[in-house]
Formats: structure tokens, sequence, C-alpha cells
């Protein structure tokens, strides 16, 4: 079965014991890893995430070219945290370069507008990027472990309504019909004579609106179709669908895998309360 | 037992001025196939719904009369009760689909009802083996299926479901021959296992004929004729007053003047040299200048699909062509290779003798226009004129010119009445009207229309190819994608044959439907007319 | 005997089929824009955020459903790609909880019928400029009075004071044309919930990225920067995108009975 990544990205995991975990496993592993980043006050414990994090990653079979592409985002995040901390403000600690970028002199006093760069503000952005490379780390862990599929029968084995588990089912239906009905629409644009590519952006940004249109206008006509559908078919919002059809048990990889799994998030949390 | 009882149904939609049912009387006994038919907009669909209670429940309008159907007053009755006993398969099998894979579908109706694991695995595997699926398609997703085979998971999930009455309503409108085919076969299947009365909405008078115990017609809400399909059809000038037109074997006899025969019949009397005249006049023009030419043309999708394979044709002045093949022949991308929105990995395309890449966005969408299959694709504004304006205010044209072309077109495609109405509240017919005159007002040189009459009913494609006709005739090219070989034949100057991204026959219609390897080749389904035709040409030629 | 069908006020398929399909499509949104039109690092955070100019729109057509889609396509565009935790992002995506809120409130608390029909074509289209470039630089001008100039006085305060008459005009500018486009009520309320929409987003939004949020994912530092961002983005998205789509859409979603009077049907 696919999994979100493989639909979203086209990019395939080769398999690996991890993926053959239930999927309750699967989908609460990255949920109590998200925890243990709230437990991570200073940089060792972020760094141990971090760590955590990729070799799940990587034990899952994520190809390590879906986390290259995150690179390019974590280099921009990481010059943006480092400029926040040297142009917004001066962290205490040893200065190790400073340049006056602007000087004002001011009614009741001077303004200065300075780099600094403190010993104490790279440390603080390097906590900060390792912060958010954990977390993008378990993002991509779950959706290239987890698929559409595997949330939709956990909803229904929580015996939510048809209108939350059908409802989540259509979300990505729609994501795959909004996707084929942009490319067409834009291209129905450029048949009339739009040309993206050589209009200022001010203009391209008015013809998203009129993009806009037939696209919602769509979304209107289909939502009507397939409610109508829907009701002849005997399933009202309400009706509560079992989740027995595709249930199975937990198997005791999946026990040992979430045990281990709750246990580090115990450890992070004693390290963030006593350490 | 009477299992629908339609007694003065009259429904009007909140917010529509008129009736769309305006007293519909119709009763069907058990195990009967009922057909319905009539042009589009008649209200057969609104039936369909009042059939299953979504109308009135669900939908706001105003509804007089009553209806019951096995014994159940929708009024009275909730649409989820009536659905345990009613199944409808619609007409687009795409918003059929709300599950991730065929297996989930098929078991979402029969969760409803609580059944066991077993049970419901059973029934799935009933089912797909009832509409001629395997079980390997349990585990397929919906854009790894054809039209043709989501519209069989969809009757495979009404039918699981052993349901009393079955509704189909237009199942293979939407579909290409194929994708027909194989849902024909499926209704046969199930038509011959299922112990239900079924209730079918059908435009294609083979399918009536060959299924339907009764026929009834629909026209402006109601009931205007009635009975079993070949008394209904023998009336042909009262049934084509409906947009009813007889299978094609009625309409040759009565072409003829003979009373309706069989096609074998009407096969063996034009070898033996029948007088065929008035039947085989069909247009033949030999075009003009050269609109647009391609040459040695690749063209292969980014997964590596090659879709275009060394193609070479020209498009003139004055010709329709129509473009033919089965799915995956790569008609659309040759259409949108040839308007310049996909651009060949090799050969060359030529617009008024000019290479294409030389012309920007604009001055190619002025000359070449381009008409998609789905008319809301395209429909960018909230009103009929200021969609028709758009492409001429891109352009900068205003102001009176504005008013005056835009004028101009409304009237060609009779839109003039509409012309503030919000594109949303067009008819499906009046859509594809507009997205036309939207590129008509362009004044392009090559016209080029994806599957225009696809869903409708053959009034309105006769309309549609009237329209197109006129416009070649008037000195423009034209360019119909098409699945339908009848109005292919009856206007079309040229037929283009494609087959796995090749073009395998150009030629006029009659030429090459007279080729059964070509005719097999592009899955083409050979007109009676056109055996018939070629069988007079053959005897001509071969007097001396 | 006529029996006029008006079913009961209740959720249908249809509210809930058209609720999902517009999260599809501003998740799909917000995900191209943060990433085509990034603010100063804060993953997620667009400048240009088009999805709101959905579920705005849809809040205003379809009260809480509106509402829902901007949250949960926030919340999803949380997860992935911005990487934030799920707790993180179920706190950060109340910002489009009430940016779809404080339209659908305004129309709803005041019970406006809204009727986007346009008689003035030409302030239909000036208006949005003007109000979302004289909010800009009212806002900036608060900014640094905030920042600089409480504390040290001129020239900021200078800078503040011109930034006030000259934003302000321009936005009252665009209030009055925009007010001339058509039914005073709607227009009026469009405009106060676009402001409203934007300001209370971005406190929401800017704050539990920075400074409040289990840990908040960003440095405090980065709150104004953010923050200013967010609005100005919402403004020009809100002013002009959804503007046009309520133009062109209501006709639609009023018709044929999508429309929720209510908060849920």
């Amino acid at each position: 079965m696919p999994t979100l990544l493989e639909e979203f990205l086209g990019v395939r995991l080769g398999g690996s014991p991890y993926l053959r975990l239930h999927s309750v496993t699967r989908i609460t592993v990255p949920f109590l890893l998200s925890l243990n980043v709230l437990f991570a006050k200073d940089l060792p414990s972020v760094a141990a995430i971090c760590f955590l994090s990729f070799a799940l990653l990587l034990l899952s079979g994520a190809p390590l070219r879906v986390v290259r592409g995150y690179l390019a985002l974590i280099a921009s995040v990481t010059i943006f945290i480092a400029l926040a901390f040297m142009l917004f403000t001066k962290v205490p600690g040893e200065v190790l370069w400073e340049l006056q970028l602007l000087r004002v002199q001011a009614e009741k006093g001077v303004w200065e507008w300075s780099i600094v760069v403190t010993d104490a503000s790279l440390l603080r952005t390097l906590y900060f990027s390792l912060r958010i490379l954990s977390m993008i780390f378990i993002a991509t862990l779950f959706i290239a472990t987890v698929g559409d599929r595997d949330m939709l029968w956990g909803l229904r084995r929580l015996g939510l309504p048809a209108g939350v588990t059908v409802g989540a089912s259509l979300f990505f239906r729609g994501i795959g019909f909004f996707l084929s009905d942009f490319a067409v629409v834009k291209e129905a644009m450029e048949a009339r004579g739009v040309d993206f590519e050589r209009t200022s952006l001010a203009k391209r940004f008015m013809l998203y609106a009129n993009a806009l249109i037939p696209l919602l206008s769509l979304l209107v006509t289909r939502s009507f179709e397939i409610s109508t559908a829907l009701e002849t078919r005997g399933i009202s919002p309400g009706t509560r669908l079992s989740g027995s059809y595709h249930s199975a048990p937990l198997s005791r990889g999946d026990y040992i895998v979430l045990g281990a799994v709750g246990l580090v998030t115990l450890a992070f949390a004693g390290w963030f309360v006593c350490g | 037992m009477r299992v629908v009882e339609v007694r003065g149904l009259k429904w009007r939609y909140r917010g529509s001025r008129a009736h769309v049912l305006k007293g519909v009387d119709l009763e069907v006994e058990k195990g009967e196939l009922l057909a319905v038919t009539g042009p589009s907009g008649a209200g057969k669909t609104t039936l369909v719904l009042a059939l299953t209670g979504v109308i009135p429940q669900r939908l706001p309008g105003e509804i007089e009369g009553e209806v019951r159907i096995l014994g159940m007053s929708t009024l009275e009755v909730d649409v989820a009760e009536i659905a345990r006993r009613v199944a409808v398969v619609f007409e687009d099998p795409e918003i059929q689909f709300v599950m991730s894979t065929v297996e989930d579908e098929l078991a979402l109706s029969l969760e409803a009802r609580g059944l066991p694991r077993e049970e419901i695995r059973e029934k799935i595997l009933w089912a797909l083996e009832l509409v001629g699926l395997g079980e390997e398609f349990l585990e397929r997703q919906p854009h790894q299926l054809s039209g043709g085979e989501k519209q069989r998971v969809a009757i495979a999930a009404a039918v699981a479901r052993e349901p009393e009455l079955l509704i189909l309503d237009e199942p293979t409108s939407d579909l290409d021959p194929q994708g027909k085919e194989e849902v024909v076969e499926a209704i046969e299947s199930v038509r011959d296992s299922l112990d239900a009365t079924v209730i079918m909405v059908e435009h294609e008078p083979e399918l009536i004929e060959r299924f339907a115990d009764r026929l009834v017609v629909l026209d402006d809400g109601v009931v205007v004729m009635e009975g079993e399909p070949q008394e209904v059809y023998s009336r042909v000038e009262e049934a084509k007053r409906h947009a009813v037109y007889p299978p094609e074997d009625f309409e040759v006899a009565v072409q003829l003047g003979l009373k309706p025969p069989v096609r074998r019949e009407l096969l063996e009397l034009a070898v033996l040299n029948t007088p065929l005249d008035g039947l085989c006049s069909f247009p033949r023009s030999k075009g003009g200048e050269v609109v647009v030419s391609a040459r040695d043309v690749w063209y292969t999708y980014p997964g590596g699909v090659e879709a275009l394979r060394s193609v070479s044709l020209e498009l003139r002045r004055g010709e329709l062509a129509a473009l033919m093949g089965p799915n995956g022949s790569g008609k659309t991308t040759l259409a949108k290779v040839l308007a310049g929105l996909l651009k060949p990995a090799r050969g060359e395309v030529r617009v008024m003798g000019r290479p294409i890449a030389e012309f920007s966005r604009l001055e190619l969408s002025s000359l070449v226009g381009y008409v998609y299959q789905n008319p809301q694709h395209q429909l960018f504004c909230q009103s009929v004129f200021e969609e028709v304006a758009f492409g001429l205010k891109l352009r900068g044209v205003r102001g009176e010119e504005l008013e005056r072309r835009v004028t101009e077109a409304l009237r060609f495609f009779k839109l003039e009445e509409l012309r503030d109405e919000h594109p949303f509240f067009l008819s499906k017919g009046e859509k594809r009207r507009l997205a036309l005159a939207s590129v008509y007002a362009l004044r392009p040189e090559l016209l080029i229309v994806d599957e225009p009459t696809t869903g409708q009913d053959r009034r309105f494609g006769e309309q549609l190819m009237e329209i197109l006709r006129r416009l070649a005739d008037s000195g423009k090219s034209v360019l119909v994608i098409t699945h339908s070989v009848d109005l292919a034949l009856k206007y079309a100057d040229r037929l283009i044959a494609m087959n796995g991204g090749r073009v395998i026959a150009d030629a006029h219609p009659l030429d090459v439907l007279s080729d059964p390897r070509i005719v097999r080749e592009a899955k083409l389904k050979c007109p009676l007319k056109a055996e018939l035709c070629a069988i007079a040409q053959r005897r001509r030629r071969a007097q001396p | 005997m006529t029996e006029r069908a008006k079913p009961k006020k209740r959720v249908t398929w249809a509210h809930i089929v058209t609720f999902v399909l517009a999260t599809a499509i501003s998740y799909v949104l917000a995900v191209v824009s943060s990433a085509i039109f990034p603010v100063l690092g804060a993953p997620g955070v667009s400048a240009l955020y088009v999805a709101a100019a959905i579920y705005v729109p849809l809040g205003i057509w379809m009260g809480m459903w509106g509402c829902l889609a901007g949250y949960i396509s926030c919340f999803f565009l949380g997860l992935w790609p911005s990487g934030y935790t799920i707790i993180q992002s179920f706190v950060w995506s109340w910002a489009d909880f009430i940016e779809a809120l404080a339209p659908a409130a305004i129309f709803r608390v005041f019970k406006i019928d809204p009727d986007f029909s346009v008689r003035r074509g030409w302030a239909a289209k000036a208006f949005p400029p003007l109000i979302a470039l004289g909010s800009i630089i009212l806002l900036l001008g608060v900014v640094v009075q905030v920042l600089w100039g409480a504390t040290l006085g001129e020239p900021f305060t200078t800078v503040y004071v011109y930034s006030v008459y000259v934003g302000l005009a321009l936005a009252l500018i665009g209030v009055v044309l925009g007010l001339s486009v058509g039914h005073r009520k709607t227009w009026a309320a469009h405009i106060a919930g676009v402001v409203l929409a934007s300001v209370l987003s971005g406190v929401w939004g800017a704050g539990t990225l920075t400074l409040w949020n289990l840990p908040p994912p960003l440095p405090a530092e980065l709150f104004w920067p953010v923050f200013t961002g967010w609005v100005a983005g919402d403004l020009i998205v809100l002013s002009v995108l959804s503007t046009a789509l309520l133009v062109a859409l209501t006709p639609v979603f009023k018709r044929t009975g999508l429309y929720v009077e209510g908060w849920w049907a």
C-alpha cells in the first residue's frame, strides 16, 4: 500500500522490517518522538533526539534523497535564525564579531543596529536548527511509513462516524482532484492566451483568482455529485462503519517497538524535569 | 408486484423558475428492465433522484405527487432506509469512488450493515467476478483504473448489496468505446445473475434495444412515449422530435423506405444492388491553405510513456477532420502539440507556415483555439458575457469592439439571452457552447475541440457538429476529437485514426471505415451506413 | 398537494464533502505558498498565503466549515513540510481558524446577508490595493513606534506619525471606495473582516511560533518580522484574491443551497 510520501512525491520505500509493523505502531512512534522534542531544552538533549529520529528514519528504509531535499530548507532556516539572533538581539556571551549597520541619534538616546555574533547566539542557533531538523525527520518518518489507508482504518477502529472516516478518505482524493484540475485549468488559461512566465508578478497574482474560480466551481459540482452518491449508498454522516474488516492484532515486534519508544519518551521527560 | 409507482410527480428546484418534472406517471413491475431516455435536460436524473428519496429529502424545492418504491413512500421513509434496498450507479465513474482502493470501496456499503468480515469478503469477490474483474483489482487505486474499470467497480459496489431495485443513470455516457463495451458486458452479467428490477437511463438505442423490456421517453419533464423499444423506435419521426434516435438499422431502413428489417437483411439488400441513393451523401472538402502542419512529431511524457511516434499531418482551411482512436492512442497529446500546449521531443510543428516556437502564447492562441472536454475547466468568469470577453480583454480589445465581438459570438452559439447568467448555472450543453464561443470570439484559424459530444444526447451532438461544419465551410479548419463514428461519418471530411501514438489512417471517413483492418486496429465501431455505402461504392467501381 | 420540501437544517454530506474538498485545496495551496513565498525562515509561514483565499470566503459562505478548513489545512501544513510537532501544530493552526472566524462572525453577528454584486467595477478594482497598502503602512508605523519610538522618541516618532497619516488616509480612501462598490453593509463587513482577520491571525500565528507554544518552535526575536510579514501578506491575499472569489462565487453558494446562514447548517 502506498505511503503518503509515495502519493505526494512518488517516492517509494524499499522493504524494511519497520514497514511490517502494525499501522498503530507506525502512527504512534512519530507521535511519541514529537513529544520528545518538547522535552528537549538544551543542546545535548536536542542533539540526542535529532540523532534518534534520523536513525529511525534510516531504519524505516526512507531514501536519503528525500532528506537531502530538506537540506536547502534547513540551510535557509538556520541562516535566518542566526540572522534573527544577530540582527534583532544581542544574546549575552563572548562577542566574537560585531559590525555596526546603522546608527541613529534619536531624541532620547542612540539607536544602534548592529550585527553581533556571540558564542551564545551561535549555540542558540544550533539548538533551534537541530530542533527543527529533528521535527523534519520525525515528520518525514511519519509520511514515509504511513499511508492514508492506515489513518482511515485507525479512525474507523476509534468508532468515528462516516462523516469523519469517509471525509478523511475524501481529503486525500480531493488533493488528487485538485492537482489534476489545476493542471488542466492552467493549461486552459494558456490556451486562451495567458502566458504565466512572461506576466508580471502582480498580474500573475490576479490571474490566479481567475484560475481559482473554475477550481471552486468544480469543487461545488463534485461535492453535490459525491454527496448524492453517498446518500444513495445508504451512508449518512452519522453512520458508524465497523473497523473489523481490516483489523489485525499487534505483534510482539509492535509491543517491543512501542515499549522502547515509550521508555525513551519517559527518559526525555525525566531529563526535562530533573536535568 | 409493483416495484415503482409514481403518480403526478412534479418537482421544482429551489431558486429555479420552472419545474423540472411536470407530472410524471410511471410504474415498473418486479423483474422488469425499464429504459428511460430523452433529451438532455428532460429530467431523467431528477427522476432518478426522486426514486431514491434524495428528492425531496436532501434537496430543497417544491414537490407534488407521490413516489412509492418497494411500497415505501419517499416522503416518509428516510433515504438511508430506501438505500438498503435500492442501489444507484451514476454517470461519472470518478465521483463514485470515495475510498482509496477497490476493496475499501466495495466494503464501504457492506460495512454500514454491520456484516461479519467473512461475509463482506465473500460478497466483494462475488460482485467483482460478476462485473468481470479479478481479485488482483482489490488493491488497485482509482488513478490506476480506466474509466470502464471504475464504472464496473461502481456497479460491483451497487450489486454487492444485492438490491431489489438497481438504477443505472447513463452508466456508459462518459466512457470511451472500450469502456462502454466492458460496462455493457458487466450489465449483461448482472442482469443474468441478479434477481432485481432494473431501471436504466440511457441514450444509446442499441443498448436500450439489447436490454430493455420497456422504454419510456421523458421530454420536458413528462413521459411522452412509452412501450416496447421496437414499438417506440418504429415511430421514428415522433421519437426524433423528442431527441430519441432509433438504432441505426431502423434509421437506415426508414431512409430507404423499407420496413425496419435487421442489419443482416439490409446488408444483403445492398449487395443485391438495391439503390442506396440519398443514403450515401457525405461532405467532401479537399480543403484549402494549410493552417497547421506536423512533421515527424514525437512526444514522450515525463514518466517515459511515448505518446506520439513519428506523426505527420496537415490541417487545412475549410476542412472538418475527426480524430479518433482508443484511449491512450495519442489523440489529445497530438491535439495539444498542434495547439502549442505541449512541446514535441522531436519533429516540427508549423502554424501558417511558421515554426510554432516563433509565436508568443497570445499570438498562438489567436491562431489555434482549443476547447477542453470538460467545459468547467475553462470557464473563468462570473457571467457569460465576461467569459467570452476574457480572451479579448487579454488582447486589449475594449469598448464598442469588445461589445460587438462578444455579441457576435453569443449570437452564433445561441447564448445571447444568457449573457448575464453565471456560467455555473448553465446546462452542460450551454456550458459547452459557451466554451466554444469564448474561443470562437478570438477568431482562430484552427479550432480544436476535445470530445464535445460525450455525455450529451444525439440531438445536441448533431447540433454541435452542424455548427462546426458551418465553421469549416466558412473557411476555418476544425479538428474534433470524438468517439462518435456516426457523427464523424455524417459531418467530417476526414477521419484521422490513431493507435499506439501513430496515425494509422488519414482519409475520407467512408474510405477509412471501409478498411476492416483499420477499423479493428483503431477500435472503431463501423456504422451500418458506412458498410452499406462502402458496398455501394465497390459496386460502382466494379461496374464498367 | 404541493409540499415545500425544505429539508431540516442539519449537517448533510454536501456540507461535509464541500468542507473536505476545500480543505484539501487549501492544504495544497498552503504548501505551495509557503514554498514559493516564505517569510524570514519561518517554515510554513508565507508572504502570500493563497490558501486563505479559499477558507476565508468559505467561512463567510459556510460558517464553521470554513474555519475548520483553515485549521486543518494549517495543521497538516505544520506537520509536513514545515516539520512542527503535533502539539506545536495543534496550537499554531488556530491562527487560520481565527482568520476565517473573524469575517464569518461579522456577517453572522450583524445578520448581514452577503451580496457581493458589483455596481461600480472601477471601485471594486481600486479599493483592495488602497486598503492593503494603507494598512501595511499603518502597521509598519505602529511597529516602528512600539519597537523604537516609544523609548527613543524622534525620529522614530515622526516616522510613526507620518505612517499613520498616510496609511490611514489610503485605507480610508479605500474604505470609501469599497463601500461604493455595491451593497454597503456587505462591503463594509467584508473590509472590516479582512483587516480583523489579518491582524488577529497574525497575532496568534506569529505569537505561537515565536513567543508561546509548548515551547515555540522559533526564537522570540522573530515575532515582529513574522507578524509584519504575516499581516501584510494576508491583507494582500484577502483584499485581492478572496474579494474576487466572493464576487464570483457567492451566487453559486447561495443558489445551490450550500450557503449556511448559521454556523453549521
